[in-house]
């Protein structure tokens, strides 16, 4: 209950949000959720603000572009500001809440979760056992076409593998009760 | 050749390797045994310098082997060219356009010519049946054509210790039997791991078994190991379940 109560404050901070256009506001939420994730992750702020960096340089890869032509600097900082207030909140939202019992009550939600996250643990894994493989094979270390041989060749296979494994997973799924058809 | 001093090694959240001590000679042929998460894969990562000890050392033929030394170009190319590893699952050793790349991969790095390069990927790819694959793109093929061309393209180094996690998973009978005879035929040091007590015995002379504790519980002849049964215990290598027959439990071996 606690989860699903959590993600619809989540979905509602979102509508709020996105329609919040003052900056001084968006500045106060700013500073409350980082010291939120600085508690949530017990750490210092600098731990906390480095999740958002990376959403920091995709915003302003947009934004700086759109405020250089027209002018708009102050609108270029709003939208940066969202950016950054809403990465923030999901990864709270994501740390403190069990997904796959917020969204229990819909079995096409639940099984796309558990698609989702079952591919990512496995494929880190996968992945890291291709760079090991590169690493013990490579007695002069690996050079540039090796590296655009194996960026292929592991892209090809993680696309290959998604199909194949998708459908397992669907299929297992599907005769556990999940028949979403 | 090898040898391992007091190795512990531990992940985030739990422990993989314990005091670890072994000393392994030129052309031995060892079997590491232990049930699923004793740090068999752990250990041979340690061998193969993917992963370093956290505390003790790891020694190859004298001399000490981690991240510093691997940085130096002459010892990491005579490391990598001498100690190589099978991966457990053999698609993650596969990502070159076709056969012939994929066999002649290492073999590029080493700066050979084109002539010797070729005549080498012809000569194994022949011992291992893989002519009629060598332009086809090496992830369509089947496990066990994928799992010999994986060893091929180790072997193509003429590498002297040969390490090999779990080779004999992915293998159907016929292909196994086949994968047990070539390993005889190698003069290489061989490393072999598994969990597969029947098959112990093929691979090697000298069995080292990891336990449950994470050390290592038994270090000698297989044949000794399998003599007593307190030893299976130890290492977690037998399990009791009831016979359907009579309905009693019975111990058995995995």
């Amino acid at each position: 209950m606690k989860d699903r109560f959590l993600l619809l404050l989540y979905m509602l901070a979102l509508l709020l949000l996105s329609s919040l256009s003052s900056i001084k506001y968006l500045l106060l939420v700013f500073s409350l959720l980082l010291l939120a994730n600085a508690v949530s992750l017990r750490s210092s702020l600098g731990r906390a603000i480095r999740p958002p960096v990376f959403a920091l340089f995709t915003a302003l890869f947009i934004s700086t572009p759109y405020a250089l032509w027209t002018g708009h600097y102050s609108y270029a900082l709003l939208l940066t500001l969202r950016v950054l207030n809403l990465t923030l909140l999901t990864l709270l939202v994501l740390r403190n809440t069990n997904l796959y019992l917020a969204l229990g009550f819909s079995k096409t939600l639940s099984q796309l979760l558990v698609l989702t996250s079952s591919h990512i643990l496995l494929y880190r894994r996968v992945f890291s056992e291709f760079k090991d493989s590169l690493r013990s094979r490579s007695p002069e270390g690996p050079q540039r076409r090796d590296m655009i041989n194996f960026s292929g060749g592991i892209g090809l296979y993680f696309f290959d593998r998604a199909l194949r494994d998708s459908e397992e997973v669907a299929k297992a799924m599907k005769s556990r009760g999940f028949d979403i058809d | 050749m090898i040898e391992l001093i007091d190795v512990y090694y531990h992940y985030e959240n739990h422990i993989a390797l314990r005091g670890i001590n072994l000393k392994i000679e030129e052309g031995e042929r060892v079997v590491l045994l232990g049930i699923n998460g004793s740090g068999k894969s752990t250990l041979l990562k340690i061998l193969n310098a993917l992963i370093f000890p956290q505390k003790g050392s790891y020694l190859y033929r004298g001399k000490r082997v981690e991240e510093k030394t691997l940085k130096e170009r002459d010892f990491r190319k005579t490391f990598r060219r001498e100690v190589v590893l099978l991966f457990q699952n053999p698609e993650v050793m596969i990502f070159n356009p076709t056969v012939y790349d994929e066999l002649a991969f290492s073999l590029r790095q080493l700066g050979l010519e084109e002539k010797v390069i070729r005549d080498k990927v012809l000569y194994w790819a022949d011992k291992f049946g893989l002519t009629p694959y060598l332009q086809r793109p090496p992830f369509e093929l089947s496990t066990g054509i994928k799992q010999k061309l994986c060893l091929a393209c180790l072997l193509v180094l003429e590498p002297k210790v040969l390490l090999l996690d779990e080779p004999t998973a992915h293998l159907d009978p016929r292909t196994t039997g086949w994968f047990v005879d070539l390993l005889w035929e190698l003069s290489c040091t061989t490393v072999v791991s598994t969990h597969n007590l029947s098959l112990a015995n093929e691979l090697g002379s000298r069995l080292l078994v990891l336990g449950e504790d994470h050390t290592l519980v038994y270090d000698g002849k297989i044949e000794e190991f399998f003599k007593d049964k307190g030893n299976l215990i130890r290492a977690g290598l037998l399990h009791r379940h009831k016979h359907r027959s009579t309905g009693d439990w019975h111990l058995h071996s995995l």
